[in-house]
């Protein structure tokens, strides 16, 4: 038992670690293509055909990817005020049943996501020239996997709780 | 329209993070209307939202602050602020206020400013005697000065939204930026001579000349970024580069305090922050969507034509809407709901539209701080870990100047053009 709880632990924290190198490498990647944008534009007055459309696609990959790390960070602001206010198990009612919409929401958004990534399968992009579909599944793929951190909601607060004390200790 | 308001208030009064309030209560307006074949628009609408140039400004911004901030980069500005303020009555306080100016030149929002500077700043206001609740309003209604001071988030996805320069507007920013800035310094002079707050050791010139030397590429940063978007060298985005990549010299070759693991940091904080500001501008495009097949911007501009044709008390009925949206919502959520309304309104009252997006985002930057339920007064007094009820009691004052300000630069455009006039030209 302790084990399996260990294996999973070790899968939820390499999926955590992937993701954070998938941020790194795609902010990292978007900064370095607009100074050189940049360069190009004004030092060597040379316009780069491809890297804005590029930067876009890109951050659009990055944001859906990082959507369900940043639900779990608690960077999705919402009003709790009142909630937290509640008797607790009115509180958790409530609470059990905001993540039944939002799980509603996401599972809605995914199903059309991909329907609408299907249907645009055969637009190309203009400078990069691949389909469409490889843009837009993007939605589709962002809001299941914002589901599953929804339904996870403990399990990853508990999760990176943990490790940004670890952090924190090693820093020091 | 009832099943869109209707779903809206409830699901926000239940605690759901806005983001999701506004892509539910724009699916139950769809399932409520009976248009469920129109679903397709969801992801149509989110992807339309995000496939701007222009908002990977965002990104990088935001990339250009978090690398500034290395090194200990809030307690040089402090330093430097306190070096120059500190030296009267109450000195910690005017220090707060100034340092929250400065800083509000790396971080482009509210929020970041606030927690950077409430961990900071709160605990030594504390040791020296102030009252925490009185600290922690204070570093609260100071941050909203960091939208106002460029670079500004909220002024880039206005200018954005509405197709107004963003170089105008973002200098146009600072005039009330420094208004609220010597309003609060006075309201924070009155209150330590009237509880007896302590003045900090005088600085000697030398001092003030060190922290100088230690802070001056960081205060340089809005000058680069608004000298190159200036007369249209640079678009927003490529001035974002700039100072991204500004911020990574200054940070590695002046400071010499960029390590692999602070990049790191500062690339997961700012793809984190990037995706939390994308989700929320998808999100709230459905929304707009359903707002123009509703015709509500056409509405809203009628009604109020309907109930006044004097300027001033339809501004007055504007500002108080965006102020209690303001308090509701995220700053960037409101600004992108209301734009087309508020555009309709500007070209009836025929207001000049830098000096319309100058009093828009202020106005929704007090509501960020606006007891009861301001985000900005939560994020404060959750990283102070004061009760929220002293924290309100104790801004309600400093709201009040906040909202002097506001009438000041809504009644007299002057204030909010002279500045851009005078730079931008």
């Amino acid at each position: 038992m302790a084990n399996s709880s260990q294996r999973l632990k070790w899968i939820a924290l390499s999926y955590i670690n992937f993701i954070e190198n998938i941020g790194i490498i795609g902010i990292a990647t978007v900064a370095c293509i607009a100074v050189v944008q940049v360069f190009y534009r004004y030092v060597l007055h040379d316009s780069l055909f491809w890297s804005e459309e590029l930067m876009r696609y890109l951050m659009i990959w990055v944001v859906f990817l990082m959507a369900g790390f940043t639900y779990s960070r608690g960077e999705l602001l919402g009003m709790s005020t009142l909630v937290e206010r509640l008797p607790s198990k009115l509180s958790r009612v409530v609470k059990l049943l905001s993540r039944l919409l939002i799980i509603g929401f996401l599972l809605t958004v995914s199903w059309y996501g991909a329907e609408f990534a299907w249907r645009t399968r055969y637009e190309e992009a203009i400078a990069l020239e691949f389909s469409m579909f490889w843009i837009h599944i993007a939605i589709s793929v962002g809001a299941l996997q914002l589901c599953i951190h929804v339904v996870l909601t403990d399990y990853f607060h508990d999760l990176l709780a943990e490790a940004g004390i670890e952090e924190k200790e090693l820093a020091k | 329209m009832i099943w869109l308001g209707g779903a809206f208030i409830t699901t926000l009064l239940m605690g759901i993070p806005i983001v999701f309030v506004l892509g539910i209560s724009a699916l139950i307006y769809f399932i409520g209307t009976d248009q469920t074949s129109a679903l397709l628009v969801l992801p149509q609408r989110m992807m339309a939202g995000l496939d701007q140039f222009i908002l990977l400004a965002i990104p990088l911004f935001v990339l250009a602050g978090n690398i500034m901030d290395v090194g200990g980069l809030t307690r040089r500005l402090l330093d430097f602020a306190n070096s120059i303020v500190g030296r009267v009555r109450g000195g910690m306080s005017l220090t707060a206020i100034w340092g929250s100016f400065l800083f509000g030149g790396v971080s482009g929002s509210a929020a970041a400013d606030a927690a950077a500077l409430g961990t900071v700043l709160v605990p030594d206001m504390q040791r020296q005697g102030y009252d925490p609740d009185y600290s922690a309003a204070l570093v609260a209604v100071s941050s909203l000065m960091a939208p106002l001071v460029p670079p500004s988030i909220a002024m880039i996805i206005y200018g954005a939204l509405s197709g107004t320069s963003i170089t105008r507007l973002l200098v146009a920013g600072l005039v009330p930026g420094v208004l609220l800035a010597l309003l609060l310094s006075i309201y924070a002079l009155y209150m330590a001579r009237r509880k007896g707050y302590p003045a900090m050791p005088a600085m000697p010139f030398s001092q003030i000349v060190r922290g100088l030397m230690n802070t001056w590429p960081v205060i340089l940063l809005p000058v680069i970024i608004v000298g190159g978007i200036r007369g249209g060298v640079f678009t927003a985005t490529e001035a974002a580069a700039v100072a991204a990549f500004y911020a990574f010299l200054v940070a590695g070759l002046y400071y010499r305090a960029l390590s692999w693991a602070h990049l790191r940091r500062a690339m997961i904080a700012t793809a984190v922050v990037t995706a939390s500001i994308y989700l929320l501008i998808a999100m709230a495009n459905i929304a707009v969507f359903i707002f123009s097949i509703e015709k509500i911007p056409q509405t809203v501009v009628s009604i109020l034509s309907n109930i006044s044709d004097n300027k001033i008390v339809i501004l007055l009925i504007v500002n108080l809407i965006l102020l209690i949206l303001g308090m509701f919502l995220d700053t960037i959520g409101v600004l992108i709901l209301t734009v087309p309304a508020i555009m309709g309104i500007g070209q009836t009252l025929e207001m000049d539209p830098v000096h319309l997006g100058l009093m828009v985002v202020f106005n929704v930057l007090i509501g960020f701080a606006t007891p009861p339920v301001g985000l900005c007064l939560f994020i404060v007094a959750s990283v102070t870990k004061r009760p929220i009820e002293g924290v309100s009691l104790a801004a309600l004052p400093m709201i009040g100047l906040a909202l002097i300000v506001l009438a000041l630069i809504t009644a007299f455009p002057q204030i909010a053009l002279f500045l851009p006039n005078l730079i931008v030209g």
